[in-house]
């Protein structure tokens, strides 16, 4: 192999650590590159350039290096000794054995020989590294400085288990999760029935699922604009158009658990929130309605004392002591709870959200994908965290239920679920992990067909159990070393994965890495067109063969 | 004519040759110079040049008036130049057998006597191109760092256009064989670069 991709020889390293490629002369390769060498045996060893050094032949060279100056002797020795004297060398991380012959490939247990030749890996290797040839696929952007190579990931696979994107605000977090989401909805909509279809359930803070997204770049059109029919949207807002359906959660829907959550976002305490249990049990379905009453009621009063006599002076501090809990938690739980209900989708009374979750629970199995949007109360962290926890746990139930109730049947089990949530590390803090919802999905896998997307700017405040269980990671630009640790603690070369993270640019760059792909990879995720085609990104080649104007399968299957 | 330098001592890795008489203007320091007459053309870089009496034992001694140049003085006594010798060091930096130019050291010495020539420009491109003919002349023990450069400079002007093309690939053999000694690397690339 000795060819213009050519960059190099192999002139050291370890597999335990990282190979060293002195570069050619003239040649040069960047962080993220990625590079391959041939293997005894003909398979291709595929790994990442993960680190550039400068090195000197001997000593001499940079302890006597030449004379800064234009006069033409200085420049002709410092022209002289580049590539001899001094060059420039690559540190590669290994990770792959690659079969070019259509063999399986292997994590990477040997290494090249000594001075063989390194070239920039080419479409041809990058394909068979990534093994989707022949199966619908993700284009995920092109790796760093190579344009013309693209890399795709298996849509199955990367939604198979969780997954996340993480980054710093304004580096392209929602750009990116709204294009997996478009494959994943075209090709749902390629799927013949609806239970093959994976659908999604985004709970879109800042609107920006529905029919259009708004980035830096400009304004394009998003899940409901590209996808019409495979898509509803919901909303909190009471004046929305173009909607499926408003939703209003009603005082009765309001559950203890769903306040655990919200500890972190409202002045409520954990024994603030303990001590919702007691009211729920000792006051009955209104006790949100009954509790945030500047005075207790009637029906409290003979609830708690019953046919006792009530003292004649009844107020909240009185109803705290006759439950048994301590006055200024229960006056915490109303000070929070009064903060809820003052909410212009919270409804006092009658339940609301059963109807709501029924509704989205049929189309979500109807093979549609579901977007909440918030509007303006996006802006409002308590607000979202409520509706997602109340949503997400009830339609997990419904999920829970009818995958038991299918008992191992798959045609009777539900489809795929992929909830999408931003601000992820409220619901999944290390405090919180256990209570959310959330924390369940993450730690049960795919048991019950339900899996999370998480989108997050603070991965080092999730809890590293549901951290762990996140499949693929997408991390752009992150400044804090713990947010790094967090996403690459446990993964092998983390030491140069921190590096190269830490290299990423604050726009549109990308380190992907996790369950959905051999190795990880650095890449310039594609660009949002003006006008943009459904499902641009996704690589299906039953989708490609189809002749222009035949009906689609799930045309012709419903 | 330019008279034609003879060699008089001889061995692998460099000769001597010697002029009849005086010369002012004998084989430059660095010049690419070839014995054509033997087995195979032996190639060599002229790395010292000394004239002097031919007998040591008889100095030569000052002479003419203070208005005398030394080309009046030679002039207005011509015996003199008979009694001097020029003399030429040079080491063998390659040799040419058949179609082969070949940047190692000849199979056999040149024959004494033999006359030695400048090398052509053609000869000089051949031997010097990769640059490999310097290996012999670093280690070589009566070739000091301006003789190297002095040849560099010399093959350099017989690559034309490709002149500073040749410098650095020679500059960059000279680092190769020199990478522990930066200090008369630079000294010699200084003399290339001047």
């Amino acid at each position: 192999m000795s060819g213009p991709n050519q960059v190099g020889v192999v002139v050291g390293g370890s597999l335990t650590k990282s190979l060293e490629v002195r570069l050619d002369p003239g040649a040069s390769a960047a962080l993220g590159h990625y590079v391959m060498a041939p293997l005894d045996g003909g398979a291709q060893l595929l790994g990442m350039v993960t680190d550039i050094v400068l090195r000197s032949a001997e000593a001499g060279s940079v302890s006597w290096p030449p004379p800064a100056g234009d006069d033409p002797a200085s420049a002709l020795l410092r022209e002289v000794l580049q590539d001899t004297g001094v060059y420039t060398a690559v540190e590669v991380t290994p990770y792959l054995e690659v079969d070019l012959t259509g063999g399986d490939n292997a994590r990477a247990r040997r290494l090249p020989r000594h001075f063989a030749p390194v070239a920039l890996a080419d479409q041809e290797t990058i394909d068979a590294a990534f093994a989707v040839d022949e199966k619908a696929s993700i284009n995920l952007g092109t790796p760093l400085g190579m344009d013309r190579v693209e890399v795709c990931v298996d849509i199955e696979k990367l939604f198979e288990r969780s997954a996340g994107v993480f980054g710093k605000s304004g580096t392209g977090k929602t750009v990116i999760a709204v294009e997996m989401l478009d494959a994943r909805v075209q090709h749902s909509a390629n799927r013949p029935t609806s239970a093959d279809r994976t659908v999604a359930l985004v709970f879109d803070m800042h609107d920006d699922y529905g029919q259009r997204i708004k980035f830096e770049g400009g304004e394009r059109a998003s899940l409901k604009g590209l996808h019409p029919q495979d898509v509803a949207v919901y909303s909190l807002e009471r004046n929305a158009i173009n909607v499926e359906r408003r939703i209003e959660i009603g005082t009765r829907d309001i559950k203890p658990e769903d306040l655990d959550v919200l500890r972190d976002v409202t002045s409520l305490t954990a024994p603030g929130v303990e001590a919702s249990h007691e009211c729920e049990a000792r006051l009955g379905i209104d006790w949100v309605d009954e509790i945030t009453q500047p005075v207790p009621s009637a029906a409290v009063v003979r609830r708690l004392w019953g046919d006792e006599d009530a003292p004649e002076d009844v107020n909240w501090a009185r109803v705290a002591s006759r439950m048994g809990v301590h006055p200024g938690s229960f006056d915490n739980l109303r000070r929070g709870l009064r903060s809820l209900v003052r909410r212009e989708f919270v409804r006092s009374g009658e339940s609301q959200v059963n109807d709501v979750i029924n509704h989205v629970v049929k189309t979500l199995q109807g093979g549609k994908s579901v977007v909440v949007q918030f509007g303006r109360h996006g802006n409002d962290l308590t607000s979202y965290m409520l509706v997602a926890n109340m949503l997400s746990r009830r339609i997990w139930e419904e999920y829970r239920e009818a995958k038991e109730q299918a008992q191992g049947n798959r045609t009777k089990e539900p489809n795929r679920l992929v909830i999408v949530i931003e601000e992820a590390h409220k619901f999944v803090d290390r405090a919180l992990a256990g209570q959310s919802i959330f924390g369940q999905i993450a730690r049960e896998l795919r048991k019950y067909n339900v899996t999370l997307f998480v989108i997050d700017q603070r991965p080092s405040q999730i809890d590293s159990e549901v951290l762990s269980q996140i499949g693929t990671k997408f991390c752009f630009q992150l400044d804090s070393d713990a947010d790094v640790d967090a996403l690459v603690g446990g993964v092998a070369g983390r030491a140069a994965l921190r590096q190269v993270i830490a290299s990423l640019e604050s726009r549109q760059q990308a380190l992907v890495f996790g369950h959905a792909l051999p190795m990880p990879v650095i890449v310039r995720p594609p660009d949002l067109p003006a006008v943009r085609t459904p499902g641009a990104s996704l690589r299906d080649r039953l989708q490609q063969q189809r002749p222009a104007g035949a009906p689609s399968p799930a045309g012709l299957f419903g | 004519m330019t008279p034609t330098p003879r060699v008089v001592e001889a061995g692998l890795r460099g000769f001597a040759c010697a002029y009849e008489r005086y010369l002012e203007d004998p084989f430059r320091l660095g010049q690419f110079v070839a014995v054509r007459e033997g087995p195979c053309v032996v190639l060599g870089v002229v790395t010292d040049s000394a004239s002097g009496p031919e007998d040591p034992s008889r100095p030569l001694q000052p002479r003419g008036a203070a208005d005398q140049s030394a080309a009046d003085v030679m002039t207005a006594n011509p015996e003199i130049r008979l009694l001097l010798r020029t003399r030429v060091s040079v080491v063998s930096c390659g040799h040419i057998e058949g179609e082969a130019a070949r940047p190692t050291l000849p199979p056999m010495p040149p024959p004494l006597l033999a006359r030695v020539e400048p090398a052509s420009a053609a000869e000089t491109v051949r031997m010097a191109s990769d640059a490999t003919f310097l290996a012999l002349l670093v280690v070589a023990p009566g070739c000091d760092d301006a003789a190297i450069a002095a040849s560099v400079r010399t093959a350099a002007e017989a690559f034309g256009t490709g002149a500073h093309e040749f410098r650095v690939r020679a500059g960059k053999e000279l680092a190769r064989l020199l990478r522990a000694e930066p200090a008369r690397l630079t000294s010699i690339m200084r003399g290339i670069g001047a």
